[in-house]
């Protein structure tokens, strides 16, 4: 199965930023903006403690103007941050919003083009959390946590510098005391989190992929009287959450002990503060700024180990979003040599084909069969002999392992997807219905069809007077998945579908096996009788359809047996 | 069910680890009191007055009190996160109990992405909520005990602190209800949009051999453009809150700056003390930005809590029956008419289904060979007639005795992540691996599962991957013949078989015992049957043809 990449529960967490960069370099401009308003605002934060000293410094000299004209310089401060960060969460939002609507729009313009066998290979709970509630959880990293971390990492780096620049002697103590515990501290968290952190985030998506299994499995369970059963299973997994929980928990827990290296700090700079003021070398308002911008130092770098913690699991989400990118990446097309010689046959052609789902456990083997333009035939043999295989095969839905499917002497592989469904259509047995009416779901079909598109496609099948007999006509809601309609008036849909289209070959996969006998007919008639050059290619158990065929091949345990006359 | 029941209903739950967080919490406000207090008493006592034994003295109080900070701050989060998970794990069960119990019409009322949003994101912001209430009750403690420590240090200062008390309430009332209208019509726009990417990924083979898919990323673009707008307008309305609920206890500190320190100029005040008051209004104002956000995550549990609660709500209504279903009996049904919504009803004819009987249901495209299947096994309810089995109306029997007694297999089976034999069994553990294997020989379906590598215990996926139509069918017949009920309803079953099996498959079920009501339309299975029961011509064929029971 050369055909489909598996995506990791618990995917690659390195360079996740640079794998990233490519879906943000459009944006960068107004980042950028955002960044820097943000980093003004924290600025004029940074220097509240620094006035307050001065006040002090001040305040012990008696100059009782000096006092006012700094505690007016605090007011000005103040007013100019609270302006300033609203203009710049307004940016960042703004800008984070333009990231991950490209990206979500991007995973779905993916998933809209990857290969069908990735979407069956994959839960589709999964596939839709990675899709949905993961990206908003991205979004809301961008809209609210990125902000934080800026202002957060710019409060660090200002507060250090203005520290600096009042005392360097009682910054070292601050640097000495503070900085290597925290570092070692913040290495056993990222450690311990690293290991948590996803270990959580796939339990959950497990737990979230079963309950989206159980809406579906919903009346199936019930039917069987599994409820109890299916509840069962579901409790073992919000165990299996609840265990991962706690071990992130745990790792949180060096979060916790920062505190005490903060104490430790405060200790050192009131020691070191004291001996030195005592001697004359700094001020007593030195020593309150630094205690004053130290404390807000210590819970801004508790919330940036915070922050620092969420962006951990945020980046997890990133990493799984981008994987789901990158499995779902189209694979490349063939690509032809232009003096590659060019089978002369116009039809259609499957060379030596062989496929499987699971490594080993090939379903078609070797199968070689071609179908002439305007060729009428049947496919046929038991249940699980691989005629829905070779039939998705032979429209390019799926990619063969080994061998060729060539159309008018062109590899599938090779062709674009737009050109590959002008060329070849299939149409199984079960038709997907989207909520809305018989018209919305007739749109799906390429080439933005219109209503008398619509009206003259039930018409050359002879269903006029089925839709005129619907409520409403085409305007007939089916509701919310189809079921309004029967599952014999959903093949009708896809059938009318496929009737608006003009393809060179048709394949119907057991697209009439929901009908009755006679309106199958009268369809299977009408659709081929629509283009004399089209091949139409027919899956189908009912006898009475086989028997009306000119030609038909025969699969048995995948491989083609003889070409019945 | 109403948003505060629901959330109270959470908050029991956790009752235990939120009530220790609590007191982890409270610790914590306590200590972030007393840590500026020290910092100002060693500053008077001494740095200013040059005391060192004081100094020294003062310095190990800080360090006692952010020792203690470590293990208020470890309990407050560590019983409040894990209390966040068992009470979201106790919803989510809750929510999947009532959705599977859930009877079809009560289903139809949402979509599956929607629902899926409400399981998820919603429940994950109740969780949350959950593990933010014990500090968002020991923060207002916190901050009601800030302000009395402020009010002690002086008239003026009191007044300054005191004033931001009013102005603080009328940030936290103005913006929390805009900002809950913002946050549900943005949770609004991500269902819809995650309905477009579901019927993106079901959409599958059906839209993709004809190329459909393209119309489909068009829809979703234009859902994920609805998501932007509203993203946006939640950002007015968060970033002024933030914005303007910290503002306050700034302009505290800037005005205690000038107040304080014109008192200290008169002798009446102390630089430790206005140090502790600066430090108290810096946490003030922490305070007030937690406990806004605090707010704005229980605006987002409260919006969140309306969707979930009106699922756990929905299928209120219906009243299971309790009456005893007869192990066997007869099947009839009388005037069977079905409302469908936007078209004309459909009415069925009537039928007697004797003990032990087969009989076949045919008829064109829509003339209800499904309904009416669906009808006899109480799946759905008519809107005018009756079903009765061994004489009982099917409505007033007990559901799990009605599906024990009378089993259906669907058109479109369903075969559920596990294994072949999970699926088989569906719970009933008692089954041996020979029973198993004996229903896959009468549903024809043994080789195919003797073939596979790993037998019965061959991992098959949600979709059904690399088992065909045919077999799934079979596969779910064999689990249909499993659960021995009297009385088993097919849906065309064998449509996706060919003739060969088909013949086997009707002779393994002719060699059974049971009562059997075939919906079909091969000819070989109306062949085999005892009776037939025509629902009449197409609608595609014909139009207004009464219908004609020619049983």
């Amino acid at each position: 199965m050369a055909d489909v990449r598996r995506l990791a529960e618990e995917p690659d967490l390195r360079r996740v930023l640079r794998r990233a960069w490519p879906h943000l370099r459009a944006h960068r401009g107004i980042v950028a903006a955002g960044i820097a308003v943000n980093l003004v605002s924290t600025l004029a934060l940074t220097l509240v403690p620094v006035l307050i000293g001065r006040a002090v410094d001040r305040l012990l000299d008696h100059d009782r103007h000096g006092l006012l004209v700094t505690a007016g310089a605090v007011l000005g401060l103040v007013v100019a941050r609270t302006l300033l960060l609203r203009w710049s969460e307004l940016l960042l939002t703004r800008a984070g919003e333009r990231v991950v609507q490209g990206l979500r729009d991007l995973v779905v313009e993916r998933l809209g083009a990857t290969p069908l066998r990735f979407l069956e290979a994959h839960r589709g709970g999964d596939l839709l959390r990675r899709a949905t509630v993961e990206i908003a959880e991205l979004a809301t990293f961008v809209r609210s946590q990125l902000p934080d971390l800026i202002s957060l990492g710019g409060y660090l780096v200002f507060t250090a510098l203005v520290l600096v620049g009042s005392s360097w002697s009682l910054f070292v103590v601050l640097l000495v005391v503070f900085g290597p515990p925290m570092w070692w501290i913040t290495r056993r968290f990222r450690g311990a989190a690293e290991r948590a952190y996803p270990a959580e985030a796939a339990a959950q998506a497990d737990l979230a992929a079963t309950f989206t299994e159980s809406l579906q499995a919903r009346e199936q369970l019930r039917i069987d009287g599994a409820t109890g059963t299916w509840l069962g299973r579901m409790e073992r997994e919000t165990d299996a959450y609840l265990r991962t929980a706690r071990a992130a928990q745990r790792a949180a827990t060096w979060i916790d002990v920062t505190w005490v290296i903060q104490g430790l700090t405060s200790a050192a700079l009131l020691v070191g503060g004291g001996l030195l003021a005592g001697a004359d070398l700094v001020t007593v308002g030195v020593v309150v700024t630094f205690v004053l911008a130290s404390r807000d130092l210590f819970s801004s770098v508790d919330d940036f180990t915070l922050v620092a913690g969420e962006m951990l699991e945020s980046r997890v989400g990133l990493a799984r979003l981008l994987d789901l990118l990158e499995a779902a990446e189209p694979p490349a097309r063939v690509s032809v040599g232009a003096d590659a010689p060019r089978p002369p046959h116009r039809g259609l052609v499957a060379e030596a084909v062989s496929y499987a789902y699971r490594d080993g456990e090939p379903v078609l083997h070797d199968v070689s069969v071609s179908f002439a333009p305007g060729e009428h035939a049947g496919l046929v043999g038991e249940t699980g002999s691989g005629k829905t295989t070779l039939a998705k095969l032979l429209c390019g839905l799926y990619r063969p392992d080994g061998g060729a499917v060539r159309h008018g002497g062109d590899d599938l592989a090779a062709l674009d997807p737009a050109e590959l469904r002008r060329r070849l259509v299939l149409i199984p047995q079960q038709v997907h219905v989207i909520a809305g009416s018989l018209a919305d779901n007739l749109a799906l079909t390429p080439g933005r069809p219109t209503r008398a598109g619509f009206a003259a496609a039930a018409d050359r099948l002879g269903l006029t007077g089925w839709v005129e007999g619907l409520p409403g006509g085409f305007d007939a809601p089916l509701g919310r998945r189809g079921e309004r309609f029967s599952a014999g008036e959903r093949q009708l849909v896809g059938l009318i579908r496929a009737a608006m289209i003009d393809p060179d070959v048709l394949i119907l996969d057991e697209a009439t096996a929901d009908l009755d006998p006679r309106t199958a007919h009268r369809i299977e008639a009408a659709l081929a009788r629509l283009r004399a050059d089209r091949t139409v290619l027919v899956i189908a158990h009912r006898t009475s359809t086989i028997e009306r065929l000119p030609r038909v091949v025969r699969l048995s345990a995948g491989r083609v047996e003889e070409p019945c006359p | 069910m109403s948003p505060v029941v629901l959330l109270r209903w959470c908050l029991r739950h956790a009752a235990r680890g939120v009530t220790a967080s609590w007191v982890g919490g409270l610790a914590y406000q306590g200590g972030l009191i007393l840590l500026p207090w020290c910092l100002g008493r060693a500053l008077d006592e001494g740095i200013t007055a040059g005391d060192r034994p004081a100094l020294f003295r003062w310095a190990a109080a800080t360090l006692a009190v952010s020792a203690a900070l470590t293990g208020a701050e470890f309990a407050m989060r560590w019983w409040a996160a894990l209390a966040g998970v068992r009470a979201g794990n106790a919803l989510l069960l809750r929510l999947a109990g009532r959705v599977l119990g859930w009877d079809a019409r009560t289903a139809g009322g949402f979509s599956a992405g929607d629902l899926v949003t409400r399981g998820t994101r919603d429940v994950e912001t109740i969780i949350v909520w959950i593990a933010t209430v014990p500090s968002l009750v020991s923060g207002v403690l916190g901050l009601v005990a800030v302000i009395a420590v402020v009010a002690t240090l002086g008239p003026a200062l009191a007044a300054v602190g005191l004033a931001t008390v009013p102005l603080l309430v009328a940030v936290n009332l103005w913006y929390p209800r805009r900002y809950e209208r913002a946050n549900s019509a943005l949770s609004a726009a991500h269902s819809a949009r995650a309905d477009a990417v579901e019927d993106l990924l079901s959409a599958s083979t059906a839209v993709r051999g004809l190329g459909g898919e393209t119309e489909l990323v068009r829809r979703h673009r234009a859902a994920s453009d609805t998501v932007r707008e509203r993203t946006l307008a939640l950002a007015r309305v968060a970033a002024s809150w933030a914005a303007h609920a910290p503002f306050v206890p700034w302009l505290a500190t800037a005005a205690g700056v000038g107040v304080g320190g014109l008192m200290v100029l008169d002798g009446a005040f102390s630089v430790g003390g206005l140090v502790s008051f600066a430090s108290w209004m810096t946490l003030l104002g922490r305070q007030v930005m937690m406990l806004t956000f605090r707010f704005s995550q229980l605006g987002d549990a409260w919006t969140a809590a309306t969707r979930v609660g009106a699922v756990l709500g929905a299928g209120a209504g219906e009243r299971p029956g309790t009456g005893r279903a007869p192990e066997d009996g007869e099947l009839a049904a009388t005037d069977l008419v079905v409302e469908r919504p936007g078209r004309a009803p459909l009415r069925l004819p009537g039928l007697t289904v004797h003990s032990g009987s087969f009989v076949a249901v045919v008829g064109g495209v829509g003339t209800g060979k499904t309904t009416l299947l669906r009808l006899l096994a109480g799946l759905e309810e008519p809107s005018a007639g009756t079903v009765r089995f061994g004489g009982t109306e099917l409505r007033e029997l007990d559901p799990d005795g009605l599906r024990d007694a009378i089993t259906i297999v669907g058109q479109r089976p369903l075969l559920l992540s596990g294994t072949i034999a999970e699926n088989l069994r569906l719970g009933r553990d008692g089954l041996t691996d020979d029973t198993l294997r004996e229903a896959c020989r009468t549903a024809a379906v043994d080789a195919f599962v003797d073939e596979l590598p790993d037998g019965l215990a061959t991992e098959v996926g949600e979709r059904g991957n690399s088992v065909s139509g045919g077999q799934l069918q079979r596969l779910a017949l064999a689990r249909g013949l499993l659960r021995g009920a009297r009385v088993l309803l097919l849906d065309d079953v064998t449509s996706a078989v060919d003739a060969a099996t088909e013949r086997r498959i009707l002779d393994g079920l002719r060699a059974l015992d049971v009562t059997i009501v075939f919906a079909t339309s091969r000819p070989a299975v109306a062949a085999a049957a005892d009776r037939v029961i025509d629902l009449g011509e197409a609608v595609t064929t014909t139009t207004g043809k009464e219908l004609v029971s020619n049983g």
